[in-house]
């Protein structure tokens, strides 16, 4: 990109360059062409008002407040606790926002199975705690994660997940993966200097998985892929 | 400003009679000669920042996020650089052009003294930077509407209010104001001597060298950092009045002893 903006400056500068001296030879001003004054101040007010026009007309086309939640700094960070929490097996207080889905079931045979049908990636943060449950059950809650680009949240971020229990089995099932396309225009920096806010990139990017909490029994055997998930210790 | 001046007959210094001329109404003239006597510079201003309407309205940063190696999220970045650099483009030239001898030639064919030359000039680099403002801001507008037909869902990345908008003028006006009265000093300079300029070039690479050798932060970064650090509109202008002022008091001291040749 650096290399395009500086090719279109020294072309700028040629023509520049090229225009004052094919025109001003010998201190004389040479006119390209034949403009009057009153014709020079129409030109200037006709591109004054159409560039007015099309900045009104753009005010109403975009829309003030598009269909997407802006970046919100306070639910990152109630979202950063919330993993805190989850991550040192701590699942009390856990904001009700949060929570997409609980399960409670019950395993028939000695061993549990944590199945991920994605290939090559796990598209939750799974925390397994083992300890005591409610009538020796699996329990499982589902929270939502969120994704962050250039201040807003994407939309239906991960809404494809689908958590599939069979009798002693639980698979996270393949997503679609298809890839999200965000087009954004952004003010030049000078256009935004005197901002109270100003746009920092880094601060507006984020993603966070959804994640799936699961609490086993230890009289129930675990088979995972202890690579994919967290083992918490209670 | 109430002052007047009397032109004096230049020859031998005997006064054959008074001419009182009131130096508003000569400045009047003056910037008005110098704004719209040649269309160029209102052609180029239009042309220029055309060109930077399209550049900014075809050109995007495209990036790409992918999480555990697979790519999921795909941006587009659009934004109106290309236009303000279109802009400090038009602002430094047309200054530039300001400056050239011959339109300082034709200043003498009104009835004026350095002074009024000096503080037409001045106040018609004011204009253009002000006019200069205005239309980019307004243009970086029309890139938002040109990119928004052909994107659908485009996400503006911040919406001002109208106090916001009148504050980001006047920024601009500041940044272009800084840039025209640069590049007349750069044109006076270049008159004065045809090595001040390149002496300079060379004293600017020298301090940068040392800059660099002694591991004391760049000057050039200081100073963008000066100007970009700012966010309070008050000071900001404090510092543009200021800069300005030095380089304007620059273009006074090199001009005020030229002589006037036809």
């Amino acid at each position: 990109m650096n290399w395009f903006i500086v090719l279109v400056i020294l072309l700028n500068l040629s023509i520049v360059s090229i225009v004052l001296k094919k025109f001003m030879i010998r201190g004389e001003t040479k006119l390209p062409l034949k403009v009057g004054s009153l014709a020079t101040k129409g030109m200037l007010v006709g591109y004054f008002g159409i560039l007015f026009g099309f900045t009104i007309a753009a005010a109403f086309i975009t829309p003030l407040e598009p269909s997407y939640d802006k970046f919100n700094a306070e639910e990152i960070e109630r979202f950063d606790e919330l993993f805190t929490k989850l991550s040192g097996g701590e699942d009390e207080g856990i904001p009700a926002g949060f929570l997409v889905e609980e399960w409670s079931k019950s395993v028939k045979g000695k061993t549990f199975k944590v199945v991920n049908e994605n290939p090559n990636w796990m598209p939750l943060t799974v925390f397994i705690v083992r300890g005591e449950t409610n009538g020796g059950k699996v329990e499982a809650s589902l929270y939502k994660g969120f994704h962050v680009i250039n201040e807003y949240v994407v939309r239906d971020y991960m809404d494809d997940i689908e958590l599939e229990w069979q009798e002693d089995r639980l698979t996270i099932k393949g997503l679609k993966n298809e890839a999200i396309t965000m087009s954004f225009f952004k003010h030049d920096f000078v256009f935004q200097q005197l901002e109270e806010e100003r746009f920092t990139p880094s601060t507006a990017m984020s993603e966070q998985y959804p994640i799936l909490y699961i609490k086993v029994p230890d009289s129930v055997e675990l088979e995972v892929d202890e690579g994919a998930v967290h083992i918490v210790e209670s | 400003m109430k002052g007047r001046c009397i032109l004096l007959n230049r020859e031998g210094g005997s006064t054959m009679g008074f001419n009182e001329v009131s130096l508003i109404e000569t400045v009047k003239k003056q910037v008005r000669f110098k704004l719209f006597s040649s269309p160029s510079i209102w052609l180029s201003l239009v042309g220029i920042q055309l060109f930077g309407i399209i550049l900014s309205s075809a050109i995007h940063n495209p990036s790409s996020m992918t999480t555990d190696g697979i790519t999921l999220t795909r941006i587009s970045m659009y934004d109106s650089t290309f236009l303000m650099v279109m802009s400090y483009i038009w602002i430094v030239t047309s200054s530039i052009g300001l400056g050239v001898s011959s339109m300082r030639r034709i200043d003498f064919t009104f009835v004026s003294t350095r002074l009024s030359q000096f503080i037409s000039s001045v106040v018609a680099l004011v204009v253009l930077a002000a006019v200069g403002a205005v239309t980019a801001y307004l243009g970086s507008g029309l890139v938002s509407l040109i990119i928004n037909l052909f994107h659908s869902g485009l996400l503006v990345q911040v919406n001002f209010s109208l106090m916001e908008h009148l504050v980001n003028v006047t920024g601009t006006f500041g940044y272009l104001l800084m840039f025209a009265a640069a590049g007349y000093l750069a044109v006076c300079l270049y008159q004065l001597n045809r090595f001040v300029l390149p002496g300079m070039l060379v004293l600017y690479g020298g301090v940068m060298y040392l800059s660099s050798e002694f591991e004391v932060k760049s000057p050039s970064l200081q100073v963008i950092r000066f100007f970009e650090e700012e966010m309070s509109i008050m000071l900001f202008l404090l510092k543009v009045i200021a800069v300005t002022a030095i380089l304007l008091f620059g273009v006074w001291l090199v001009t005020r002893n030229q002589e006037v040749s036809s």
